[in-house]
């Protein structure tokens, strides 16, 4: 343990001090345990967990070198880091005098100090609020407050293409070709709209592109732009910008970057969406050897990846892909219109979805016709999934009155095997409930008799779902809770009046439905049980 | 600095009042992030319900839309609290229905229909969330109140349970001493946290 900086009078303190600890404390170092205080060893408990918790948040924060959620910037309060890159980070952040949510891009530390960097970062703010386009992500402000300074940016939800991608790889499917051309549409749009007042992004890739909550894809990150005016290129030449897996034989070279440049890249872009590979792919990810083939090696077909490409997208991207940028599109806009031209009938844009109701809180009319839209298998699916899991003392009601309109939209409109299968799991789900409630409370209690008595109830309405519908051993596990709960409210021996006649009218209302299948059920505790205590 | 919770909240209303709002994002905001975490809110979905809790309770404290009269300001949270910890439940379930198959489609919407936490355990959840976030924070400040070694001591032989001995001698001061040490910072932070919770 690290002693502290300053001389810690420890030794002088003699133990007078105190004295009547200290002697105690003499006592105890050899003699019986202190006697007990419950509440200061719940205080300690209480404690012990609040510096492991300490310990853990320090080690968090260990790995994460600089973390600046909770802070302030001006009117943000930035909250949690949604990414980062290899110079800026992007917080989620709220406005406190809007109220609503943003993004905020912040330079990375070690960035801040290199003055080129900062210079860039700010033009890429003015250079982006320049652009308004629908495609491209809106800028709010360039916020500063002392060293610190944020893009404060629209906040999009839907992630990047990159993370969609990622989705479809790891549930092993590939994009729909009509989704990657649509991105590819709207990204192209936005881009166009950027050269169309002189600016290059030459950053362009799937992480790049944004999705909104509609699904529409917008252009982000211009923190490569190059800015055009005239005829004179304004960049830091030489400087080799870009990621390898997307960039432009040109860029590779360190030549002169076009507008082809990000035709090129947004090529590259849509390859991987529909392939779910780069152009180039090398296996030891060395970016030098990734650019060499960028310029050299002709652009493989893509249908040799996925053979179901539309021969005419192949060829839109085969020449986005061309080596010479005078063969390419020559513009963002133009690439855009061909893929339009390509398949008029997939490339529809997504109209503003559907309202979905959203809650099932207040609104069980929606709820209702949510229902009725799903197909039957997945309503069964899930009661069944809910029959394994409600097997807690504290089953949320709603998760009942939920199941009750599952089961009678089934039995609307399902094939007996489905109905059944879902009886069967709602059976279950009941049976189930009773019996843990049963066993939870033995009934002691006032609170544990009402417990047992709803056990009773819930159990009966399960046995007489099962019986009804002839599903012999669904309804020997209704009948066994029932019985759990019985049992559980004849050991009470200080019942509450009204629960146990309620109780006990469910009970006979069970006898008499099982009444055909005694049987199966065993034999049914004999009504006496309830008498001397009514 | 606030010594009191009546004091944080109203100090916290003044936006200037950097200090002020530090604090209050580190007792209410530990207490909320925790709390909507174990409600199953994952670490990304509590970080924001987090941020957009306080920042309501902010808003409403300068709005003055919380009326000490009616209740206290932790069970007032908790209200908001889990209102937003069940909105992100939601939300993440309409989430992954967009992006699942049509079977589990289904089951993932319904899963949303269930709460999963009845509300009766998500309190206690709350107050024991609220507890440890005023130890945490009477922790600090005694911390800072104390000398290093009484609050090492204090740690060593309280927390880690460490044999008197063993602590007297890695601290390098006499075993009775390490008793005296630990009952002075434990009544300190016991003091500290009844003196905050007095509203």
């Amino acid at each position: 343990m690290a002693a502290p900086p300053t001389p810690e009078p420890a030794d002088a303190r003699p133990p007078e001090a105190a004295p009547a600890e200290s002697a105690g404390a003499d006592a105890l170092s050899s003699g019986p345990p202190p006697p007990v205080d419950p509440e200061a060893t719940q205080l300690l408990d209480d404690l012990r967990v609040v510096v492991s918790r300490r310990t853990l948040t320090q080690t968090a924060a260990m790995a994460r070198p600089e973390r600046l959620d909770g802070q302030r910037l001006n009117q943000y309060i930035i909250g949690r880091l949604l990414g980062e890159g290899g110079m800026a980070q992007v917080y989620r952040a709220a406005d406190t005098e809007s109220g609503r949510p943003v993004a905020l891009k912040i330079l990375k530390p070690e960035c801040r100090m290199d003055k080129s960097i900062c210079a860039r970062f700010s033009r890429e703010a003015r250079s982006m609020a320049r652009i308004e386009h629908p495609n491209v992500v809106r800028i709010f402000e360039y916020a500063e407050s002392g060293d610190l300074g944020a893009i404060v940016m629209e906040l999009l939800p839907g992630g990047s293409l990159r993370d969609r991608l990622l989705g479809y790889r790891s549930r092993q499917t590939q994009m729909p070709i009509a989704e990657a051309v649509n991105y590819m549409v709207q990204a192209s749009r936005g881009i166009q709209a950027a050269h169309e007042i002189g600016i290059v992004h030459r950053d362009i890739k799937p992480s790049n592109i944004l999705l909104d909550a509609q699904g529409r894809s917008k252009t982000a990150d211009f923190g490569a732009i190059l800015v055009v005016e005239g005829a004179t290129w304004l960049t830091g030449l030489g400087q080799q910008i870009g990621t390898p897996g997307y960039m432009s034989p040109e860029q590779c070279r360190g030549d002169r970057v076009t507008p082809a440049s990000d035709v090129y890249s947004l090529g590259a872009t849509l390859f991987e969406l529909i392939t779910g590979r780069l152009p180039f792919d090398v296996e030891e990810a060395s970016p030098f050897a990734m650019m060499l083939k960028h310029i050299s090696e002709p652009a493989p077909d893509p249908r040799l990846l996925r053979p179901d490409t539309p021969p005419w997208l192949a060829e839109v991207i085969l020449r986005s892909l061309e080596k010479s940028p005078r063969s390419r599109y020559e513009t963002a806009g133009e690439f855009a219109e061909a893929l339009l031209a390509g398949g008029p009938a997939t490339l529809a844009e997504p109209g503003p979805k559907a309202e979905r109701p959203t809650g099932w809180q207040m609104d069980v009319v929606a709820v209702r016709k949510q229902l009725q839209q799903l197909p039957q298998k997945a309503i069964v699916c899930w009661a069944c999934r809910c029959a394994r899991r409600v097997q807690g003392i504290n089953p949320d009601p709603r998760l009942e009155r939920a199941l009750g309109m599952a089961e009678a939209v089934v039995a609307e409109r399902c094939e007996p095997d489905s109905r059944d299968m879902l009886s069967r799991a709602l059976v279950r789900v009941r049976s189930l409930r009773a019996a843990s409630l049963a066993a939870a409370y033995p009934g002691e209690t006032a609170q544990g008799s009402q417990a047992a008595t709803e056990a009773a109830r819930a159990a009966a309405a399960a046995a007489s779902c099962a019986a009804a519908r002839c599903i012999a051993d669904a309804a020997a596990d209704a009948a066994f809770a029932a019985r759990s709960a019985v049992a559980a409210l004849t050991l009470a021996r200080k019942p509450v009046k009204p629960f146990w006649q309620a109780a006990r009218n469910d009970y006979w209302k069970l006898l008499k439905v099982t009444a055909g299948q005694e049987g199966t059920i065993g034999r049914p505790i004999p009504p006496e049980v309830f008498m001397d205590n009514t | 600095m606030e010594t009191t919770q009546t004091h944080l909240l109203w100090a916290v209303r003044d936006t200037h009042n950097r200090e002020a709002w530090v604090s209050f994002y580190r007792i209410y905001g530990t207490m909320v992030s925790h709390f909507v975490r174990r409600l199953g809110l994952s670490e990304a979905e509590a970080d924001d319900a987090t941020q957009e809790v306080l920042l309501a309770a902010h808003k409403s404290l300068q709005e003055g839309l919380y009326d000490p009269a009616k209740g206290r300001f932790r069970n007032w949270l908790y209200g908001i609290a889990r209102k937003r910890a069940l909105v992100a439940l939601r939300a993440r379930a309409r989430r992954t229905r967009v992006q699942s198959t049509a079977q589990e489609e289904g089951a993932d919407l319904l899963d949303a229909l269930e709460d999963k936490h009845a509300d009766e355990s998500a309190r206690e959840v709350w107050q024991r969330e609220w507890r440890y976030a005023i130890l945490e924070e009477a922790m600090r400040h005694v911390q800072a109140a104390v000398g290093d070694k009484e609050f090492q001591a204090f740690v060593l032989h309280a927390i880690e349970n460490r044999p008197v001995n063993e602590v007297a001698e890695m601290l390098d001061i006499s075993p009775s001493s390490v008793y005296v040490y630990k009952g002075r910072v434990l009544a300190a932070i016991r003091d500290w946290a009844a003196r905050f919770e007095l509203e």
